[in-house]
C-alpha cells in the first residue's frame, strides 16, 4: 500500500493550502499554527474549523488569553466562512485560562480531556497557546504536557490547532512535540505588504517546502502556491506535439510552415507599437473561428481598449465574450502576486478548457513582481504548466528585452520560449515599415528574411521580403546580438 | 452587601465584572464553569448568579437548571448571558433574565438591581 494512503488526510478546504499540503493535513494529528500579531493565523485556523462545520463537523475553539469569544465572533462576521448558526451548535466556544491559572498544565489537560469527551469534536482551535509557556512551567513540564496532549488528540482523532504569537522554527517544545508547524508572516516591500505561509513541518504529507504568499480576503485566506514548486513537485512533461495552428495571419503561416506547433509557446518580441498585440489578436481570433475557448490576460491594454483595437482591424471579439468562448483578464501592473495571477489563469483554463491563450505585455509583469528574484524560475514554470495543459501560447514583450542585451539571456529564453517571433521597424530610402522574423521556431523550417508587415484595416499581412534591408539599429535585437560581446 | 456568584469560562468577563461589581460594593465569587459554580454553592449562597451559557464540562442552561432545582438555591435569582442566544433552548429553564452580549456594565448594574429589589 502506497505510504501514504495510509493516513487518512483532512482537506482544510481553505483555497491553495491542500495543493501545498500535498493533500491536506493528516487527520487527528497536533499542529502549531504560528505567526505574529495580524498575521491570519487564527483566521486561517478558525476557517478550517467554521469551513469543517459547514460539513457536520463538531468544532471546538478554546481561548487562553486571547481576543475575547465575542470580539473573535464579530471579527469572522466580516468573513464568508463565519455562519452564526453553527455558534453553539456545531462550532463551541469556551475559555480554558481559568483552568490553566487555578490548576496549571495538568488542570488544562483535564478540561481539554473532558471537552473531547463530552462534544467529541474533530477540530480543536486552542487559542493564545503562548499563555502555556508563560504560566512558567518548567521545560519538563511543558514537555510532558505536550506530549499528553498530542497523544490525547490522536486517540480522539481530532485535528487540534494550536494558534501562537511566535516566530521561528525554535527548540521549544511547541514545536518539536508537534505533528506540524506552520508558520504565517507579514513581511514589507517597500510600502507593500506581503504576506507569506511557511511548512516547516508536517509528519506524514508531501508538503512543499519554502514560502508561499496568500491573502486575506472575503472568504477568508486564500494561499498561493509558488508555482515553480507546484511544477517542480509534479515534474510534468509537456505530450508530443500534435500538429500546428494557424497563428491567424494566413501570409504569415506560409512564412513559417504552416503555423506554430500546438502547445507551443510563441514569443511576440518588438518595439512598441509595431504591432505585437494586433498579432496576438490575429491568432486569438483565428482559436475562436476554430471554435477553441480563448484567454487573454493583459498588463498592458485593458479590455476595452484591446476590444476596440481589435474592432478597427476587422476582428470582432465582443460576441465571443458574450459567449463565454473568449475571457478577457486585465491587471493593472501595480502591486500585483504573480503567483495570484498564475492561479487564477490556470484555474479559468482549466474551467473553461482553454487552448489558446495570449499574455499581452509580459515585461510589465515582471517588472512588478514582488520577488523580482523569482521572475526568470516563475516564468519558466508558468511556461512549462500552460505546455503540459496542451495550451497554446501567445507572448508580447517589448524590447528591450534580454536583460543587458547579450546573447547569454538565450540561457533561459529557451525554456521559456519555444518560437521567437522579432517584430522591428526599418527604414528604406528614408520611409519607415514594419518588419517581421523569425528568430527561433520549433519543429519547423522557416526562411531566415525580413518579411514586410502591413496593417491596414483588414489586418495584418505579410509581404515576403527579397530585397536585402536596412534594420533600425536603436531598435533591433538581431543588431545587438550581433554587434554586442559580453565582457 | 450584597453578593453575586459570576460563572463564566472566560478569565476577561470575570476579572472586568469582578473588578466593576466590587467598585459598587458587591461581594464578588467567581467560578469558571458550572461544576466549580456548584462545588462553591455548597457553602456560599449569593444573593444573584450571573452565569454565561457556553461554558465546558457543564454549561450555563445546565446550572440554572441545577440551582433551581435544589430547594437551598432555588430562590436565588438566575441572569444567563449569551453572545449567541439563537443557539440555546431556553424553553425549559427556569431562569429570571437573560442577557445578550456584548453589554454595557451599567445596564447590567441596573438590571442586577432591580432583580435583587424585586426578589
Amino acid at each position: 500500500m502506497d505510504k501514504m494512503a495510509r493516513i487518512k488526510l483532512m482537506h482544510t478546504g481553505v483555497v491553495g493550502f491542500d495543493e501545498i499540503l500535498g493533500g491536506g493535513l493528516p487527520s487527528g494529528s497536533l499542529y502549531l499554527i504560528q505567526g505574529l500579531a495580524g498575521s491570519g493565523k487564527t483566521t486561517l485556523a478558525c476557517q478550517i474549523g467554521f469551513l469543517h462545520a459547514k460539513q457536520g463537523e463538531k468544532v471546538v475553539i478554546l481561548t487562553l488569553i486571547a481576543e475575547s469569544h465575542v470580539k473573535m465572533l464579530n471579527h469572522f462576521s466580516n468573513f464568508s466562512f463565519f455562519d452564526e448558526s453553527l455558534v453553539g451548535e456545531r462550532v463551541m466556544l469556551f475559555g480554558g485560562y481559568a483552568s490553566l491559572a487555578q490548576e496549571g498544565l495538568r488542570g488544562l489537560l483535564k478540561l481539554i480531556t473532558g471537552m473531547l469527551t463530552t462534544h467529541k469534536p474533530g477540530i480543536l482551535i486552542i487559542d493564545g497557546f503562548r499563555s502555556v509557556r508563560n504560566s512558567g512551567p518548567s521545560d519538563l513540564d511543558l514537555a510532558e504536557f505536550m506530549h499528553s496532549l498530542n497523544s490525547l488528540v490522536a486517540s480522539m482523532v481530532c485535528t487540534t490547532f494550536l494558534i501562537s504569537p511566535v516566530e521561528g522554527n525554535v527548540n521549544d517544545s511547541e514545536n518539536t512535540l508537534v505533528d506540524g508547524v506552520i508558520e504565517l508572516s507579514q513581511r514589507h516591500q517597500g510600502m507593500r505588504p506581503i504576506r507569506e505561509i511557511k511548512i516547516y513541518k508536517v509528519r506524514g504529507a508531501d508538503h512543499l517546502l519554502g514560502k508561499h504568499v496568500f491573502k486575506v480576503k472575503e472568504n477568508g485566506v486564500v494561499i498561493f502556491p509558488r508555482i515553480e514548486a507546484i511544477s517542480t513537485r509534479s515534474n510534468l512533461a509537456p505530450a508530443a506535439s500534435t500538429g500546428h495552428v494557424s497563428v491567424g495571419i494566413p501570409s504569415w503561416d506560409q512564412c513559417i510552415g504552416g503555423g506554430v506547433v500546438r502547445g507551443s509557446v510563441t514569443c511576440l518580441l518588438g518595439s512598441p507599437g509595431v504591432g505585437k498585440t494586433l498579432m496576438g489578436l490575429h491568432f486569438i481570433e483565428q482559436g475562436l473561428r476554430d471554435n477553441e475557448r480563448c484567454l487573454v490576460v493583459g498588463f498592458d491594454e485593458s479590455p476595452p481598449s484591446l476590444i476596440a483595437k481589435a474592432e478597427k482591424i476587422g476582428l470582432e471579439l465582443t460576441s465571443s465574450i458574450a459567449d463565454e468562448n473568449l475571457e478577457i483578464m486585465w491587471y493593472l501592473p501595480l502591486e500585483l502576486l504573480i503567483d495570484e495571477v498564475a492561479s487564477r489563469m490556470l484555474d479559468v483554463i482549466k474551467q473553461r478548457g482553454v487552448t489558446r491563450l495570449l499574455i499581452d505585455g509580459l515585461d510589465g509583469f515582471r517588472n512588478i513582481a514582488a520577488h523580482p528574484e523569482r521572475a526568470v524560475s516563475f516564468l519558466i514554470a508558468l511556461m512549462n504548466e500552460l505546455r503540459v495543459r496542451g495550451v497554446t501560447t501567445f507572448v508580447t514583450e517589448q524590447l528591450p528585452y534580454f536583460g543587458s542585451g547579450f546573447l547569454n539571456a538565450d540561457s533561459f529564453s529557451s525554456a521559456l520560449y519555444d518560437n521567437i517571433m522579432l517584430l522591428e521597424y526599418g527604414q528604406a530610402d528614408r520611409a519607415r515599415f514594419r518588419k517581421i522574423s523569425v528568430m527561433k521556431l520549433r519543429e519547423n523550417g522557416y526562411e531566415m528574411l525580413d518579411h514586410q508587415m502591413h496593417i491596414s484595416d483588414a489586418g495584418i499581412s505579410v509581404t515576403r521580403a527579397g530585397l536585402e534591408l536596412e534594420g533600425n539599429s536603436g531598435n533591433s535585437a538581431h543588431d545587438r546580438l550581433t554587434d554586442d560581446k559580453p565582457d | 452587601m450584597k453578593s453575586i456568584l459570576i460563572v463564566d469560562d472566560e478569565v476577561d468577563i470575570t476579572d472586568t465584572f469582578s473588578m466593576l461589581f466590587e467598585l459598587h460594593d458587591f461581594k464578588v465569587v467567581l467560578a469558571s464553569q458550572g461544576r466549580q459554580a456548584l462545588e462553591v454553592l455548597q457553602d456560599f449562597t449569593p444573593d444573584v448568579i450571573l452565569s454565561d451559557c457556553m461554558m465546558p464540562l457543564m454549561d450555563g442552561l445546565e446550572l440554572c437548571t441545577q440551582v433551581k432545582s435544589a430547594p437551598s438555591t432555588a430562590h436565588i435569582p438566575f441572569i444567563l448571558m449569551s453572545a449567541s442566544p439563537k443557539q440555546h433552548d431556553l424553553s425549559s429553564v427556569r431562569y429570571d433574565l437573560f442577557l445578550q452580549k456584548p453589554f454595557v456594565f451599567n445596564d447590567l448594574l441596573d438590571k442586577v438591581t432591580a432583580l435583587l429589589n424585586k426578589h
